[in-house]
């Protein structure tokens, strides 16, 4: 195959083939696909952190959701307990009522 | 004095007639001979038996409650380990992306120099007049660093994103947790002991057997309709993040798979290809070991596959919770894909150590 050939293909620049054809190339040749080997990484590394920046920022645009239904979850565990402690002393202050009336 | 008021009462009604009192059935004339003994004279009716069938029926759905509040801890347990899991990938990924940048720079720097001392030899030149290139890997290194420090930054806010959603897991877990449970029952056994002491005998009729398997009953009823309302109060806020931390890991995992072939390439081009094909030279000791591990450094594509469904599997068992679909709600699979996230955390990290060592 030639380089052009091989630049159809995806993921050319990694391939052994791609590297062994450009060996013996003139050297402009090998310097433009040395320098686009380069720019493709680092574009990856843009477009990636495009995607990235999107994806925190849909996300942190709604912590505050997520932090409230986390106090929702608290919240509602101090709730039972406060239900248990108050049925609690209730029952005591009827359990003292009943025996008051016994007695009467 | 409340004996007295009673049989006065009884008195009034005539002869030869049932009365109803909770699940017995009175006799007039017997209630008449005596309050004081009048448990005693219960003629228990055929239909009496069916307490014992709504004993069993309670244990039975004693059972199905208990599996309802377990699916809530098996949930939160998973969102847990989720967030765990997540953390630590993405902590790798950014590792790896490090030392694959690195490794690309470093080639790239190798190949530029031999170019351009060829181009010099060509043009003959000398080496310190190639000036231009210095000030070409010179933007390539800065503009590679200040790419991977935006990523770096930008991973550590979507690892606070992570932390926020496996905190609400944990929250989960403590509002699913037994003592929780037990907190109810507490409540419920004192509403029973008050009905027990204010109304006409329940505690004698029931026993404390059946007081403690009836009170066992509500309790799982009460805990699982309780984590039910939450999961639905936030269902639209938790699919939400689901479905963007879905996108995140995705793109995490089709990231590190590009830059652990970036290492791998690399490192299989400085230690094992370029030692083997230089000639005049003999071949490094570790040739063989590099070699070996190179060859053998290989991600699995199902460990990836599975590794990626991790927050759309946790998501639909959520969705499943929250709809109240017990049946559809298996967690086996999600924490499978969780489990295949941390074995693709530990690939990466042995992935670090290597290059780490030896790069």
């Amino acid at each position: 195959m030639t380089l052009e050939e091989l630049r159809k293909t995806d993921g050319y620049m990694s391939s052994p083939a791609y590297k062994d054809a450009l060996k013996g190339k003139p050297l402009d040749v090998r310097k433009k696909a040395n320098d686009l080997e380069m720019q493709t990484h680092l574009r990856r590394l843009d477009l990636e952190n495009v995607v990235l920046e999107n994806i925190v920022a849909s996300l942190t645009e709604h912590d505050n959701d997520l932090k409230e239904a986390i106090a929702d979850l608290s919240a509602a565990r101090k709730k039972i307990r406060r239900v248990k402690e108050f049925l609690e002393t209730l029952g005591k202050v009827l359990e003292i009522i009943a025996k008051v009336l016994v007695v009467l | 004095m409340r004996e007295a008021t009673e049989a006065k009462a009884w008195a009034r009604i005539p002869e030869n007639r049932n009365v109803r009192r909770w699940n017995m059935v009175l006799n007039v004339e017997d209630a008449r001979d005596g309050v004081a003994s009048r448990r005693a004279k219960l003629r228990y009716f055929p239909w009496l038996s069916v307490r014992a069938i709504v004993l069993m029926g309670l244990c039975g759905l004693l059972c199905a409650c208990g599996a309802k509040v377990k699916p809530f801890q098996e949930l939160s347990q998973a969102g847990t380990a989720y967030g765990e899991a997540m953390n630590a990938f993405t902590s790798e990924s950014a590792q790896i992306t490090i030392e694959a940048n690195s490794l690309k720079l470093a080639s790239n720097r190798s190949k530029m120099i031999q170019l351009a001392l060829e181009e010099a030899k060509a043009k003959t030149l000398k080496p310190d007049q190639l000036g231009p290139l210095s000030d070409k890997l010179n933007v390539q290194l800065n503009g590679s660093n200040a790419k991977l420090e935006k990523r770096i930054a930008l991973l550590v806010k979507l690892n606070r994103q992570t932390a926020l959603l496996a905190g609400y897991f944990k929250g989960l877990a403590k509002l699913a947790g037994d003592d929780v449970s037990e907190d109810i029952e507490a409540s419920v056994n004192v509403i029973w002991n008050i009905l027990g002491t204010t109304s006409l005998g329940i505690k004698d009729l029931l026993k404390g057997q059946d007081i403690q398997e009836g009170a066992k009953v509500i309790v799982g009823l009460i805990h699982a309709k309780l984590l039910e309302k939450e999961l639905k109060e936030h269902a639209q806020i938790l699919v939400f993040y689901m479905n963007i931390q879905e996108a995140a890991l995705k793109h995490c995992i089709s990231g590190a798979q590009l830059d652990f072939g970036i290492v791998r390439d690399e490192e299989m081009a400085s230690m094992v290809t370029t030692p083997y094909v230089l000639a005049g030279k003999d071949l490094p000791k570790e040739w063989f070991e590099n070699r070996s591990q190179l060859v053998r450094m290989y991600v699995d594509l199902e460990l990836l596959e599975k590794a990626a469904l991790a927050a759309k599997g946790l998501k639909q068992a959520f969705i499943d919770l929250s709809e109240g679909k017990y049946k559809d709600f298996d967690i086996a699979p999600v924490t499978a894909e969780i489990q295949a996230l941390s074995n693709l955390v530990k690939i990466l990290q042995a992935t670090h150590a290597k290059s780490g060592g030896k790069g």
